[in-house]
């Protein structure tokens, strides 16, 4: 759990890139796998981030695909209503053959939609024409480090050389969108994590004998840091008396940020951001202030809480050889746009500008 | 001062799928412990759930026979709390937005039909069962059995428009029939298919705001759910009347004490967190789906009763007992079906029947007595075969050894004497045997007309037609 592995239960994954370094989070362990040349491809998980923002900082191609398209059936459930499934793999070709394979309605999961499951590789070849790209004005205004910004500019010049069209567009609800998604995130978690009571799953500890005791010590032992402070706070924004002020509220607020996505795309067809605010940062840094560690997530988050699939590719490395992630975020099911953009945009050199 | 009592009951309902709401598992009762499970209702990680329709079509059934509004659009929920049967640590069920809202079921208690509001009918899992004793070590270990893990459940909440004891063992009695007519539900008190809590609260006759309430749990029988409220009711006027203030609390029925026992405090009531389940998508019963289903729903006891009572000719008491349940109904209707007449059906039915059954502690479907046999019996009484006094004996024997009127009347050569020199030539030795009798009748004494009838019964064993016998003495006596 997290954006950098340092909660694993077992230890923290290192970049490949730089070993000193986190390889984000939290399937930093798929993403450095595939990263290593470990493996060909890998799946990861993405609650807010969790495939793209490790693919991104391990200079490797992940998806999340639109909340549905996957089955859920058999991942261990965090935030039921942003979970999805997706692949990760050196390049673009490779995530869309996966993705062909996972894709489709799951009778064992009553989320998942039985929209048709098109080839993903089918006409990815062809060039971009006359593509309208969406730069969130909110999103490029603050808080970018330098170094990832002229990145991403420079990739953007790329597909405006490969013929996309540049369209600044607003998405107004963004400032308060790290506190809906955490309050919904976490309540969903407070609910999927009791099932860990010592009962049937994983871990006991006898306590001192009577049931509460029980239940008391087994998460106490069981459950690490940043889990339990996401526990308590998911038991918070639910509990009768604060229901309406916290998470009735976040819910709103998501139908109001969906609304902001709806309206960016009757204008344009993708939108494109950085996946991460800053390149991946040094292992031990950020992992004793949790808010700066919820912040890094303000990119990808939106997608899960608007359930549309997101993408993040390869946009070149910093001077320090840190790879930095472009982020393309698109309608739900426009999965055969996002790759046949990142496709395109891979072909021309994009991934090592 | 006198007080009110006002009491509103929490039904749930075990539904009678095969198979359990979220799962494929069987909802059959008694098998192994732990054996009708799967990782979904056993709350595996990674696993969800997937609503079974025949759940769904059960208790929209349910919620029309009440006269509820079946809400197009419902909202599963989860309910957050920590107990070792509950796997998840969270049941599912529905919170704000019920499947069916303001229904109403009418009693008909002293001739007077009172109202009693539904709030609510909603669908959820039910847990698993908690087993505290009965093993060796039962003082330090409780076992789980998951099997009744995500059994489907209806949860019918009243309005407080119940006044007595009495009244809600009707109420409870009333959604029973309902149920069972249905078919959507056993009502097994005993095995827990259909559960009874109650909240009450006392005030001031013609008082309009409401009192302290308490939660009633553990009423797990009708007879407990009215001694329940009694002991509660008047505790609660008890308390009153000392001047001290009620508590608002949660009260078990403890059975071997006779008395409810505080369970816990308001303080310490739960907060179950509810909030819509994320894995299952809003529950829709439009309104081509709720046609269907309305086109399937059973007659139900009310209409049942007025239908017996116009097709049939039968009293309103006699079409109440006959629809009190569903089987007997049926019961009745097949023995008129099999060329009895209703009355005739109707009187043997709830008289010897039910008398013999409840003797024997049986069940209308587990009858050894048919309705064909019963429609036999009444069509010999009718044609002269037999007499009525000798049906009842017939009646009995074919209870007792489940054989046909035919056959008990064959083995015990108990057939009707309607031959008239027979019965004629009986009653001539008759008068032989008693010329003094014979002398009295013959000067007026006409009441010794009985006795004669008497002799002419004995001598023949009961047998000789009576109508035959009165004709026939009447003519020779008064001859």
């Amino acid at each position: 759990m997290g954006s950098s592995t340092e909660n694993s239960a077992f230890f923290p994954t290192r970049n490949p890139h730089a070993l000193d370094h986190v390889p984000g989070g939290s399937s930093g362990g798929s993403a450095a796998a595939v990263a290593s040349q470990m493996a060909l491809a890998a799946l990861g998980s993405d609650t807010g981030g969790s495939i793209r923002q490790p693919a991104s900082f391990c200079g490797v191609v992940g998806l999340k695909p639109t909340y549905s398209r996957v089955s859920r059936y058999g991942l261990v459930a965090f935030g039921s209503s942003l979970d999805q499934i997706g692949p990760i793999a050196a390049t673009v070709k490779d995530v869309g053959k996966i993705l062909g394979v996972i894709a489709g309605k799951d009778p064992h999961d009553s989320t998942s939609l039985a929209v048709e499951v098109p080839d993903y590789l089918d006409g990815i070849e062809k060039p971009v024409k006359d593509l309208k790209i969406g730069l969130p004005r909110e999103y490029f205004r603050a808080g970018i480090s330098d170094v990832v910004k002229n990145k991403i500019q420079t990739g953007l010049k790329l597909l405006e050389a490969l013929g996309c069209q540049m369209v600044e567009i607003e998405l107004p609800h963004t400032d308060y969108a790290i506190a809906t998604y955490y309050v919904i995130a976490m309540a969903e978690a407070s609910s999927n994590l009791a099932r860990f009571d010592g009962v049937r799953y994983g871990l006991r500890v006898r306590g001192d004998g009577n049931l509460s005791g029980m239940y008391r010590e087994t998460r106490d032992a069981g459950f690490g840091a940043e889990v339990k402070r996401r526990i308590v706070l998911g038991t918070f924004v639910l509990s009768s008396g604060y229901y309406d002020a916290y998470y009735l509220k976040a819910q709103k607020v998501r139908t109001l940020i969906k609304q902001d996505f709806e309206n960016a795309f009757e204008k344009v067809d993708v939108i494109i951001s950085p996946t991460s605010p800053t390149p991946p940062f040094r292992i031990g840094e950020k992992s004793n202030d949790p808010l700066a560690m919820y912040l890094s997530d303000i990119f990808t988050i939106t997608a899960n809480l608007v359930g549309v699939p997101g993408i993040s590719i390869p946009c070149g490395k910093t001077p320090e050889g840190l790879p930095v992630g472009m982020q393309i975020l698109g309608k739900h099911f426009a999965e055969p746009r996002l790759l046949h953009l990142a496709h395109v945009f891979e072909q021309a050199g994009g991934f090592s500008l | 001062m006198e007080y009110e009592a006002v009491i509103g009951l929490e039904v749930h309902a075990q539904l009678l799928t095969r198979s359990k709401i979220f799962c494929s598992c069987s909802t059959q009762f008694g098998a192994p412990p732990n054996t009708n499970t799967c990782p979904v209702c056993l709350g595996f990680p990674g696993a969800l759930p997937v609503l079974n329709r025949e759940a769904v079509i059960m208790a929209v059934k349910a919620a029309m026979a009440l006269e509820c509004t079946i809400n197009p659009v419902s909202i599963f929920a989860r309910k957050n709390y920590f107990y070792p049967d509950l796997p998840k640590g969270y049941q599912i069920s529905q919170y704000d937005k019920p499947l069916a809202e303001h229904g109403h079921i009418l009693l008909s208690g002293n001739g007077q039909p009172k109202k009693i509001g539904i709030k609510r009918v909603h669908v959820e899992e039910d847990a698993g069962k908690s087993i505290h004793d009965g093993f060796a070590d039962s003082d330090r270990y409780s076992y789980i059995d998951l099997n009744r893990s995500g059994t489907p459940l209806i949860e019918i909440v009243s309005d407080p428009d119940i006044n007595s004891p009495a009244e809600a063992y009707d109420y409870l009695t009333r959604m029973k029939v309902i149920l069972e007519y249905l078919e959507v539900c056993d009502g097994n008190m005993e095995e827990g298919s259909l559960r009874c809590d109650a909240n009450v609260s006392v005030r001031p006759a013609g008082e309009r705001k409401l009192g302290t309430k308490t939660e009633l749990k553990n009423l797990n029988s009708f007879r407990f759910l009215q001694k329940a409220l009694e002991y509660e009711i008047a505790r609660q006027i008890g308390v009153l009347k000392s001047g001290a203030p009620l508590e608002q609390e949660t009260r078990l029925w403890n059975t071997a004490e006779q008395r409810t026992i505080s369970m816990r405090s308001k303080e310490e009531a739960h907060d179950y967190r509810y909030f819509p389940e994320p894995d299952l998508p809003p529950l829709v019963v439009n309104a081509e789906w709720q046609a269907q289903i309305r086109a399937m729903m059973p007659e139900l006891p009310e209409t049942k009763k007025d239908r017996f009572i116009k097709q049939y000719g039968i009293p309103e008491y006699d079409a109440g007992v006959l629809t009190s349940s569903r089987a007997l109904a049926d019961f009745f209707e097949q023995t008129v079906a099999s060329g009895a007449s209703p009355k005739a059906a109707s009187n043997w039915i709830m008289g010897d029947l039910l008398r013999d059954l409840k003797e024997f502690n049986k069940g209308i479907e587990a009858s050894p007595v048919k309705p064909r046999e019963i429609a036999a019996l009444i069509g010999l009484i009718e044609c002269g075969e037999i007499s009525g006094k000798m049906a009842k004996d017939v009646f009995e024997a074919m209870f007792r050894e489940a054989k046909s009127p035919h056959q008990v009347i064959q083995e015990r050569g108990l057939k009707q004497i309607t031959n008239s020199a027979e019965i004629e030539k009986v009653i001539r030795e008759i008068i032989a045997n008693n010329p003094k009798t014979y002398e009295q009748y013959r000067a007026g004494k006409k009441a010794t007309f009985g006795f004669f009838v008497g002799q002419v019964m004995q001598a023949t064993k009961g047998q000789a037609n009576p109508q035959l016998v009165n004709k026939l003495l009447k003519s020779i006596l008064d001859s």
